[in-house]
């Protein structure tokens, strides 16, 4: 006895998630291509080599070159995740589109991996909403 | 009456003698577990949206503080503040208020899109209709964040090749 067919999507229906997940890919591979780029340039390696001993010589603290890459590098990994479950969500889309009698199992499939996508976007929101609370907190208080 | 003999048809898949045995299952209703799945997206959907919308109106009040900013530059007897400054600061006027409308309509479109997931899952009837309606705003959204992050890629790379070619 074989499993009783899914619902299949309507050629209108393919139309519209086809042209959502050409979108989401491309924005997808854009963030992980940024994150790649942003890893090498702020966070990471050029700024060590390049901008260490101009901090240095300006009389900047190693605490703020460090802190700076640090924001850098956790700014790259939040990019390519995000990046990496929307290329996987536009994927499984793609699949819905493509394939025949597993389209409910392969759209949830892609939801599950945008609320990945949305549910990072939002807890760091939340945490750097945190600390401008803090901050300002703080700056009231005299403590900054 | 009328309620009877929808779901009696839509149970046989047949009226009288005349068969209308569909292909497939004619909609869907999602599960319990499948509209918990819904609802968390929504949830955060709505989130987002709602941190987008407060960033575009915070943005937008700055900008308009910044057109003020421009007015009053011009109006001033001194032709660096009349000239140069007030340029500057209509140019970040504009980029203010291109950020507001950013994020206003992702904002929007974000809540909007919220609103469908969970209209599907807290309706019965039309889930389908629902998610699909929701998709049609993300991909307004994915549509604008494509654009936008075409061209910060497309500036990032100038970027590392002017960088590159000092370095050189």
């Amino acid at each position: 006895m074989s499993a009783p067919a899914q619902y299949e999507f309507s050629e209108t229906e393919n139309r519209v998630l086809s042209r959502l997940s050409g979108w989401m890919r491309f924005v997808g591979w854009a963030l992980i291509a940024l994150s790649i780029l942003q890893f090498l340039s702020i966070g990471g390696m050029l700024h060590h080599l390049f901008g260490m001993a101009a901090y240095r010589r300006s009389g900047n603290s190693d605490l703020f070159v460090g802190s700076n890459m640090l924001a850098g590098v956790l700014f790259s990994v939040v990019y390519f995740l995000i990046g990496m479950w929307t290329v996987r969500a536009a994927g499984a889309l793609r699949q819905v589109v493509e394939t025949y009698g597993q389209d409910i199992s392969h759209f949830l499939h892609a939801l599950g991996q945008l609320r990945s996508a949305f549910s990072l976007m939002y807890w760091c929101l939340v945490v750097t909403l945190g600390f401008v609370v803090l901050w300002f907190v703080a700056s009231m208080l005299g403590l900054s | 009456m009328r309620d009877q003999f929808s779901a009696f048809e839509e149970n046989s898949g047949s009226v009288g003698f005349v068969s209308v045995q569909p292909p497939g299952p004619k909609g869907y209703e999602f599960s319990t577990s499948e509209n918990q799945l819904l609802r968390d997206l929504a949830h955060k959907l709505s989130g987002v949206g709602c941190f987008a919308t407060a960033i575009g109106l915070l943005y937008g009040v700055v900008g308009l503080f910044l057109i003020l900013a421009t007015w009053m530059f011009s109006r001033s007897s001194d032709p660096f503040a009349s000239g140069f400054l007030s340029f500057v600061v209509f140019f970040l006027a504009v980029l203010f208020g291109v950020a507001t409308l950013v994020f206003l309509f992702s904002g929007v479109w974000m809540r909007r899109s919220s609103g469908g997931f969970m209209n599907a899952a807290d309706t019965p009837g039309h889930d389908i209709a629902h998610v699909m309606a929701a998709c049609g705003q993300l991909t307004k959204l994915y549509r604008l964040w494509g654009l936008l992050l075409g061209f910060a890629l497309f500036l990032t790379l100038m970027n590392f090749w002017q960088m590159a070619k000092l370095l050189r």
